[in-house]
C-alpha cells in the first residue's frame, strides 16, 4: 500500500523538494515498479477496481468540445491503468449550473442520478455537496492526490484548473494600449468597445482578493464605459471580427479555440492577480456506478489522466508542479476560492456586481 | 324519436305510459346531448392533463423557493424580487415595442407574400417553399452573424460602404436597438406564419375575388377588403401566436438587445434560470411566467371571440369551386422584386453567413484575405464530434411530434370550432397556454411530473419525454393553424354528412380533414421543422440517452465552435430540404387524391 501511495504522489509531481537519499530511493521505487508491473503501483484496492469492473459502465458528464475520438481515448487510457474493460458513456453539456440542478432535482424525486460522474467547476460541485450528494473519499490514500486540491469534506477534489484573464484583440489592440494591469482594461480607448460576459462571478472570484469595496468601485468604472454584454462565446465571436477590441474576462476554453483556430486573440498574460477556477471532480451519491466512478476520478489524478486531460482541454493542475498552469502562475498571484467564501459570498456578490453591470 | 311519436295505440293514453315515455324521451335528448359534449369533455380532460399539470407545476413553483420538489412553505416572495426590481417597468416597455414590432415586421412581410404565393401566378413559387424551410433551418445564432456582418455599427458592410462612399463619421445603420431587435425577429418570424396563413388564404372561394373585381375594385382593394377580412380568424391565429412567441423568445433579444443593454422579458427568465453560481432561480422565473400566461389568457380570450362567430368566415360551402390564380401581368416584377428582398434579408444573408462561416476557421469578416482562408476542416469535424445517436433520436422528434400534436390538434379545433362545446372557450385557452408558459419552466415541471410517475409513465431521460413535450407546446401551432382553416368551412358540409347517416367522426375524417388536407400537411411540416429547432426543452430534459441534434448546435455554439456549427448546419441543410420537399410533393399528392374522393 505504501507502494502505491508513493507512484501516485510521483505521478502527480507534488513530492515536496528532498534530500539526494530520498530522490535515490524513488529512482529504485521505480525500477522496482517497471520490473514488477506498474499497474501494481498505480492501482487503488483490488476490490475496487474488481467491483468497477464489473459494472462495466461509467456515465461521464463533461465538455461540450468532447468528441467520440476523445472519449474512446479517455476510455482506452482509463482501462489500460486499471487494467479494466469500462465503456464510458458520455454526456457532453455545455450548461452546468441548469445540468447541476437536474441532478439535485432528481435526488430530490428519489431518483438515480442520470450522471455517475460529472467533471464541472468548483461552485456546481458545491451544489451537489450542499445538497448532500457528495461522499467522502480518502484521495490522498486512495490516488495521491495533493490535499490542497481536496475539497468538500472530501467528497471531490479540483484534477484542474481553469484561467479566466482580459482577452483582447491582437489585431486591433497592440503596443501600449495591452493591457499589463486589471486596471489597463478601463481606459477610455475602450469605451463602448469592451464585452463584459454573464460569467459574472469573476468579479465576484476578483473580489476576495481585492476586497468588495475595490471591486465594487471597479466593475462601477467598468459599467460605465457602456460595454457590451453577451455570453463568453458571443463575446470571443465579436472579438474575432473585430467589433470590440477587449473581452473583459475571457476563459481558457476560449482562448483554446481561439489559438487552435489562429484567430486574432491573446490573453493580457501580465494582469494580476490570475483568477482561477477549479474543474473539480467526485462521483455523485447514489449513481448507477459508484465504483467506476471513484476509479475514473482517480484516474484523472494519475500522470496519464492529467497529461490526457492537458491535452485534451489545455487544462491543468496549479498544484502538479511541472504542468503547464503551474508554470504560469509562477511568481503571480492567483484567486482560487476558499470554501468559507464560496459558501457565505460567492452568490451574494455574484449577483451585485451582476445587476450593476445591468445584468440580473 | 319524440315520446309523443313513439307512443303505439290509444292503450298507452294514461298518465302513467305518457310519464314513462317522456322520461325516455329525456334520457334519449341527454344521451344526445352527452354525446354531442362527450367529445368536448374528452378533449378537455386529455388537454387538461397535458397542459394543465406542468401549469399547476410552474404557478406552485412561483410559490416556492428553492427547487421543485423542495419541500418549502408557500411565499409570495419571487414574485416581489421580480416585480419589484427597478429595471422591470423598463423591461415590461421594451418587452410591449419589441414583441408589437415583431408582429408589424413579421405581417408586413407574410400577408402579400401569402397572397402572391397563394393567389396569383407568381412564378418560382416551389423555389419560394424551398428558401422559407431553408432560412429557417439557420440556427438563430449563426443569422446572428450574418446580421452583424452587414449592420454592425463597427465591422457592418453597410456601415463600413457608408464610411467610404458618404465619408460617414459615425455609423449610419444599427441593428442594436429595439426597432432593430423586431426587425430581426419578425423577419424570423415570417416562414411561421407563412405557413399558417397559406390554406386559409389557398381555400378561399374565388367567387368573392370576381365579385370584387367586377365591381371595379383594384387588386389592392381587393386584397385589403376581401381577402384580408375573410382571413381574419387565421390572421388573429396568426397574430396571437406571433405576439405570445415574441414575449417567449430569447435569442434575438441576446444577440441583438443585450450588447445595448436592452432586456425584454425573456432576458430576465433567462438570466434567473442560468445562474453563473448557484441553483436556477425557477422561482422568480416562474412570477415572470405567470405574467406571460395572464396575457396569454386574455390573448386568448381575444381570439376566441374572433373564431365564435364562425359563420361570417365560412367560405369552403357545398357549392363546387375550383381556386383561380390571379394574373400578374405587369405587377409580376413589382411582386417578384418585394419577395426578392425579402429573401435576400431572411434567406441570402443568413445562409450565406453560414456558408461564409462554415468554411473559415474563425468567424470574420468579408475581405480578399480572408479568402485566402477558406478551409474543409470544420466538415470533416463533424462526424467526431455528433455520433449517430442525435440523428436517431431527432427522427423520432421529427415524424412523432408533427404526427401526434396535429391529431391532438385537429381534435381540439374540431371541439372548439365546430361542436357548440359550452366550454370550448376554456379548451382553446388551454390548447393556447403552452405558448404562455416559459419553455423552460415548462420543461422542468414535466421533468419533475415524470420524475414522480416515472413508474406509471417510464418517460423520464428518454427522447420520449421530448416527444411529449414538444407535441404538448405545439399544441398551441397546431390548434391556431386549424382554428384558422376549420372556421372556413361552412357548417352546411357537416350537414349533409350528418344528413346521411354519417357520425360526426365519420364526417371529421371523410369530408372535414379532406378539407383542410393542404394546412394539416402544412401544419405537419411545420411542426416537425419547429421540434427539430427546438432546444430550450430539449437541452432542460437532456439525459445521455436522449441527446438530439439542436442541443448539440447549441452545446457546440456555446463552446465558441460557431464554424463547426456553420457546416453542421449546411450538411443539416443539404439533407433537409430536399426531403421536406419531397414530403410535402408526396403529402400533397396524397392529400389532393383524397380530397378529390379517391
Amino acid at each position: 500500500m505504501r507502494i502505491k501511495q508513493k507512484r501516485a504522489v510521483l505521478a502527480t509531481g507534488l513530492t515536496p523538494v528532498v534530500g539526494w537519499q530520498r530522490i535515490l530511493f524513488s529512482a529504485l521505487l521505480f525500477v522496482l515498479a517497471f520490473l514488477t508491473g506498474a499497474m501494481v503501483f498505480a492501482a487503488p484496492p483490488k476490490e475496487v477496481i474488481d467491483a468497477a469492473n464489473k459494472e462495466g459502465e461509467l456515465r461521464l458528464y463533461w465538455t461540450s468540445t468532447a468528441t467520440d475520438t476523445w472519449r474512446q481515448r479517455f476510455q482506452d487510457a482509463f482501462n489500460e491503468q486499471f487494467g479494466t474493460n469500462i465503456t464510458i458513456k458520455d454526456t457532453r453539456g455545455a450548461d452546468w449550473a441548469r445540468d447541476t440542478t437536474k441532478v439535485v432535482a432528481e435526488s430530490l424525486a428519489g431518483q438515480k442520478p442520470v450522471w455517475d460522474l460529472m467533471l464541472t467547476t468548483e461552485a456546481h460541485h458545491n451544489d451537489l455537496y450542499q445538497a448532500g450528494l457528495l461522499v467522502h473519499h480518502d484521495w490522498a490514500k486512495l490516488f495521491g492526490v495533493p490535499p490542497q486540491a481536496v475539497m468538500f469534506n472530501a467528497g471531490a477534489y479540483a484534477f484542474a484548473h481553469q484561467v479566466a484573464l482580459p482577452e483582447y484583440n491582437t489585431d486591433l489592440v497592440k503596443g501600449p494600449d495591452i493591457p499589463r494591469k486589471w486596471e489597463d482594461i478601463l481606459k477610455p480607448k475602450f469605451n463602448e468597445k469592451i464585452g463584459v460576459s454573464t460569467a459574472t462571478h469573476h468579479w465576484a472570484r476578483l473580489s476576495q482578493f481585492w476586497g468588495d469595496e475595490k471591486t465594487t468601485q471597479f466593475v462601477t468604472r467598468l459599467t460605465a464605459m457602456k460595454p457590451r454584454l453577451g455570453t463568453l462565446a458571443d463575446l470571443n465571436q465579436r472579438l474575432h471580427i473585430g467589433e470590440i477590441l477587449l473581452v473583459a474576462t475571457q476563459i481558457d476554453n476560449f482562448m483554446r479555440v481561439s489559438k487552435i483556430r489562429k484567430a486574432p486573440a491573446s490573453w493580457a498574460e501580465d494582469c494580476d492577480p490570475v483568477l482561477l477556477q477549479s474543474i473539480t471532480v467526485g462521483p455523485i451519491k447514489g449513481g448507477p456506478n459508484p465504483n467506476a466512478a471513484l476509479l475514473f476520478a482517480g484516474f484523472l489524478a494519475t500522470k496519464k489522466g492529467q497529461d490526457l486531460f492537458q491535452e485534451f482541454q489545455w487544462q491543468s493542475s496549479i498544484f502538479v508542479k511541472g504542468s503547464p498552469y503551474w508554470k504560469f502562475v509562477q511568481g503571480k498571484d492567483v484567486v482560487i476560492l476558499k470554501e468559507d467564501f464560496m459558501a457565505k459570498e460567492l452568490q451574494r456578490r455574484t449577483d451585485k456586481y451582476g445587476a450593476i453591470l445591468g445584468y440580473r | 324519436m319524440s315520446a309523443k311519436a313513439a307512443a303505439p295505440g290509444g292503450s298507452l293514453g294514461s298518465a302513467k305510459v305518457r310519464s314513462a315515455l317522456a322520461r325516455v324521451g329525456f334520457a334519449r335528448g341527454l344521451t344526445r346531448e352527452m354525446t354531442g359534449h362527450g367529445f368536448g369533455y374528452t378533449a378537455l380532460a386529455l388537454v387538461g392533463l397535458l397542459v394543465g399539470a406542468p401549469v399547476l407545476a410552474v404557478v406552485l413553483m412561483s410559490l416556492r423557493a428553492g427547487l421543485p420538489g423542495q419541500a418549502s412553505p408557500l411565499t409570495l416572495e419571487n414574485y416581489h424580487r421580480a416585480y419589484a426590481d427597478p429595471i422591470f417597468l423598463q423591461v415590461l416597455l421594451n418587452t410591449f415595442f419589441f414583441a408589437g414590432g415583431t408582429v408589424l415586421v413579421a405581417l408586413i412581410f407574410t400577408l402579400p407574400m401569402v397572397w402572391l404565393f397563394n393567389r396569383t401566378d407568381l412564378p418560382g413559387r416551389e423555389a419560394i417553399f424551398v428558401f422559407l424551410i431553408t432560412s429557417f433551418l439557420v440556427p438563430v445564432f449563426l443569422r446572428a452573424i450574418g446580421w452583424i456582418l452587414v449592420f454592425s455599427p463597427e465591422v457592418g458592410l453597410l456601415n463600413s460602404a457608408a464610411r467610404s462612399v458618404f465619408g460617414a463619421e459615425r455609423p449610419i445603420f444599427s441593428i442594436y436597438n429595439i426597432t432593430g431587435m423586431a426587425f430581426v425577429q419578425g423577419l424570423a418570424l415570417v416562414p411561421a406564419s407563412f405557413f399558417m396563413l397559406s390554406a386559409a388564404f389557398r381555400a378561399m372561394d374565388p367567387a368573392l375575388e370576381e365579385a370584387s373585381y367586377i365591381c371595379g375594385a383594384s387588386r389592392l382593394r381587393t386584397l385589403l377588403r376581401i381577402n384580408i377580412p375573410a382571413s381574419w380568424p387565421a390572421i388573429a391565429a396568426v397574430m396571437v401566436y406571433m405576439l405570445m412567441l415574441a414575449v417567449s423568445l430569447f435569442e434575438v433579444p441576446a444577440v441583438v438587445g443585450w450588447p445595448a443593454r436592452i432586456f425584454v422579458l425573456s432576458s430576465l427568465i433567462y438570466f434567473a434560470v442560468t445562474p453563473n453560481v448557484g441553483l436556477p432561480k425557477y422561482g422568480i422565473a416562474g412570477a415572470y411566467g405567470l405574467l406571460m400566461m395572464a396575457l396569454g389568457l386574455i390573448l386568448a380570450y381575444l381570439y376566441f371571440r374572433v373564431i365564435r362567430e364562425t359563420r361570417k368566415y365560412a367560405v369552403v360551402t357545398g357549392r363546387g369551386y375550383r381556386p383561380k390564380m390571379l394574373r400578374l401581368g405587369r405587377w409580376k416584377y413589382a411582386a417578384m422584386t418585394f419577395v426578392g428582398v425579402y429573401l435576400a434579408l431572411d434567406f441570402v444573408l443568413p445562409f450565406g453567413a453560414l456558408l461564409w462561416v462554415s468554411f473559415l476557421p474563425h468567424a470574420q469578416v468579408f475581405s480578399v484575405e480572408a479568402l485566402s482562408k477558406l478551409t474543409l476542416v470544420n466538415y470533416r469535424q463533424i462526424p467526431d464530434l455528433i455520433g449517430v445517436r442525435p440523428f436517431i433520436n431527432t427522427m423520432f422528434l421529427v415524424l412523432l411530434v408533427p404526427t401526434l400534436s396535429m391529431s391532438l390538434s385537429i381534435f381540439v379545433s374540431w371541439v372548439v370550432v365546430r361542436q357548440r362545446f359550452r366550454l370550448g372557450g376554456v379548451l382553446d385557452a388551454f390548447a393556447f397556454l403552452p405558448l404562455a408558459v416559459p419553455q423552460i419552466l415548462f420543461a422542468v415541471a414535466l421533468a419533475y411530473l415524470a420524475l414522480l410517475f416515472r413508474e406509471v409513465l417510464p418517460i423520464y431521460g428518454s427522447v420520449f419525454i421530448i416527444v411529449l413535450a414538444h407535441t404538448i407546446a405545439y399544441l398551441a401551432y397546431g390548434s391556431r393553424t386549424m382554428n384558422g382553416v376549420m372556421v372556413q368551412i361552412h357548417h352546411e358540409l357537416e350537414e349533409s354528412g350528418r344528413v346521411c347517416g354519417s357520425s360526426k367522426l365519420r364526417v371529421l375524417w371523410r369530408i372535414v380533414i379532406p378539407l383542410m388536407a393542404g394546412a394539416v400537411v402544412n401544419a405537419w411540416l411545420w411542426i416537425s421543422l419547429l421540434s427539430y429547432r427546438e432546444v430550450t426543452m430539449a437541452l432542460t430534459l437532456r439525459g445521455p440517452d436522449n441527446v438530439v441534434l439542436a442541443t448539440l448546435i447549441w452545446q457546440l455554439w456555446f463552446s465558441g465552435l460557431a464554424p463547426e456549427v456553420g457546416a453542421l448546419g449546411v450538411m443539416l441543410i443539404a439533407v433537409v430540404v430536399p426531403i421536406a420537399w419531397l414530403a410535402r410533393s408526396v403529402f400533397a399528392s396524397i392529400a389532393k387524391g383524397y380530397s378529390d374522393g379517391r
